[in-house]
């Protein structure tokens, strides 16, 4: 029971000061909820929230991340295949003018003349295979490509074709990932560096048996090309799968944290308000409360 | 029985006296506004006067430790969520060095270089200071953490202790997080601690070694739930200081007023009092100059 008439100890303007000092508290935590949009603004706000939240943005970070990753993966499949495409043109090229050469009509010269286009295709393959990079990676064949030399010179065995994989980390943890191979489209690798339509005629006889040979080795090479375009291609897909899931878990991610650390603003608000209301009738009562025990004094006149 | 004129006046100088030494009474209760203004006022009253003083101050000696307890949590606590996003930074450059499409040197030693950077602003956060002592450094708080948890010197004395408050009688809260909880405790799931894998990020990076920034991206993970986790321990240890800081203030204003109760004036009765007293006093005052001075002399011829 406090002493009503104390001058020197006002415990209704303490009391009230407390009172005060809390609901000021509240409304400075109402003021970083509501400027800031979130209802957790350091780990004192809610611990087990913060964790929560702090990891899923860390995810979300590392997901969009890997969709990144996965987007430059499409890119790289796409150049990688551009050059393949182009490559595949020049194998059906080659195909008709190899036809070309079998038939009978062709003399040694005409054949000559059709070697000369032929070696200036096969020599743009090596060019292709060469210089296709990605991010300066070799796509389609090493650099060494373009020294290969064909027609009838060419010793095999000198060309070491590319042999590479691609690995492509596709989730904010380690071990996420997709790893494909790159094939060497060069005429080495593809195994037509050596195609020699003068050869066709042997005198003045077609030599049919160079011919059906010349013929599979294209064909084979256009074959080994399509599979190849299609490992890449499905590789591709996946990548396309993957980068839509990826922003998908994001997206539900970035939701979920929001739903934990975001401010409800029309509760926030209304809080305040009510918070404000408060502090002013405790300032009101405040000043009241300290006029008392100068009221006392009146009993002295 | 026979009144002599002496007696009236030795009657008289008694009465007036005690009047006035209950009035001198009153004046000091009026002019302090306490009813204990010596030992012998009230001997019981002010032996618990005096406990009760004691009890206020040890309550504010708390709460002084309370609030520089929670300076120094709330400075670390932004420390830690400025570490946090840095090593979100490092995680994604991590995630980006790691995808088979950046295996460029170029692109690497450029992702190594802001790796380093980063590394370079998580010592800067290690070295963070209140005042001219450091946050993390346990109670070492002269040295600089980055020297031994991103350098070669071993950890000071002391580096690995709490930091701990006496905030209550009895109760001792850790106010901080050191350094070599942060960076040289090797995280559950991981296989290094966070200054490691750091430092063989940033290599690993300029080297283009895929599979140990696999390793490093797993251990760095690890390392940022670790920080994540130390944080909301601080978090929750905040929470606690503040409801410790509000119960000191209570328990602080509930002993004011016992105090106020037992050593306060009630200054409407004490003024009722010495008006009556005056007014006792003043008519004393008159009876005197009217009774006492006409004497027998007066009347002789």
């Amino acid at each position: 029971m406090p002493n009503d008439f104390s001058v020197n100890n006002n415990s209704s303007a303490s009391g009230i000061l407390a009172n005060l000092s809390f609901v000021q508290n509240e409304i400075s935590t109402s003021y970083s909820q509501l400027s800031s949009g979130n209802r957790i603004n350091s780990a004192a706000d809610d611990p087990a929230g913060y964790a929560i939240s702090q990891q899923m943005t860390e995810q979300v970070g590392g997901l969009n991340q890997s969709t990144q990753n996965a987007q430059n993966g499409v890119s790289l499949i796409q150049t990688a295949t551009g050059a393949m495409n182009q490559t595949e043109q020049i194998l059906q090229t080659l195909s008709t003018l190899a036809n070309e050469a079998a038939n009978g009509t062709q003399n040694s010269n005409d054949l000559s003349n059709l070697q000369d286009e032929v070696n200036q295709l096969l020599q743009q393959i090596n060019v292709t295979a060469a210089d296709t990079q990605f991010n300066n990676i070799n796509l389609v064949g090493t650099s060494a490509a373009s020294n290969i030399t064909v027609g009838t010179s060419y010793a095999s065995g000198s060309y070491v074709s590319l042999s590479a994989s691609i690995t492509l980390q596709i989730g904010a943890n380690a071990g996420q990932t997709i790893n494909f191979s790159l094939t060497d489209v060069s005429t080495a690798a593809l195994g037509i560096s050596s195609i020699d339509l003068t050869k066709f005629l042997s005198g003045s006889s077609l030599q049919s048996s160079v011919v059906s040979s010349t013929i599979t080795e294209i064909q084979n090479a256009i074959t080994s090309l399509s599979s190849a375009q299609a490992t890449l291609g499905a590789v591709q897909d996946e990548l396309n799968y993957t980068v839509s899931n990826l922003q998908n878990s994001s997206q539900n991610l970035q939701n979920a944290e929001a739903t934990i650390t975001n401010t409800n603003m029309a509760q926030a608000y209304t809080q305040f308000s009510q918070q404000q209301v408060v502090e002013q009738v405790g300032l009101a009562m405040l000043g009241q409360a300290q006029q008392q025990p100068a009221a006392i004094l009146k009993l002295l006149s | 029985m026979r009144i002599t004129q002496s007696m009236m006046t030795q009657d008289f100088l008694y009465n007036i006296t005690n009047d006035n030494s209950r009035m001198a009474n009153l004046e000091n209760q009026l002019s302090t506004g306490k009813t204990l203004n010596e030992p012998s006022d009230n001997p019981l009253a002010v032996s618990q006067d005096m406990s009760i003083n004691a009890t206020l101050s040890e309550t504010t000696g708390y709460q002084n430790a309370i609030s520089q307890g929670l300076t120094w949590m709330n400075n670390t606590s932004s420390a830690l969520s400025n570490l946090n996003s840095a090593l979100q930074q490092i995680q994604e450059l991590t995630l980006n060095g790691v995808n088979g499409t950046n295996q460029d040197p170029a692109a690497l030693n450029a992702l190594s270089a802001t790796a380093q950077q980063m590394v370079g602003d998580v010592s800067q956060i290690m070295d963070s200071q209140q005042g001219t002592r450091y946050l993390f450094g346990g109670t070492a708080t002269q040295t600089a953490p980055s020297s031994y948890v991103l350098g070669s010197t071993p950890p000071p004395t002391g580096a690995s202790s709490n930091l701990s408050l006496l905030v209550a009688a009895g109760i001792e809260i850790p106010v901080n997080v050191t350094a070599t909880s942060l960076m040289l405790t090797i995280p559950t799931g991981g296989t290094a601690d966070l200054s490691q894998t750091l430092t063989s990020i940033v290599a690993d990076l300029k080297s283009g070694n895929q599979g140990n920034l696999s390793t490093d991206l797993q251990n760095l993970n690890a390392g940022m739930s670790q920080v994540t986790g130390l944080e909301a321990d601080l978090g929750s240890r905040e929470v606690r200081m503040n409801a410790l800081n509000s119960q000191m203030s209570q328990y602080s204003n509930l002993v004011t007023n016992e105090k106020g109760v037992i050593e306060d004036a009630n200054m409407a009765q004490v003024i009722t009092q010495f008006n009556t007293d005056q007014t006792v006093y003043q008519a004393a005052l008159k009876l005197g100059s009217q009774v006492l001075l006409p004497t027998l002399v007066s009347y002789l011829p």
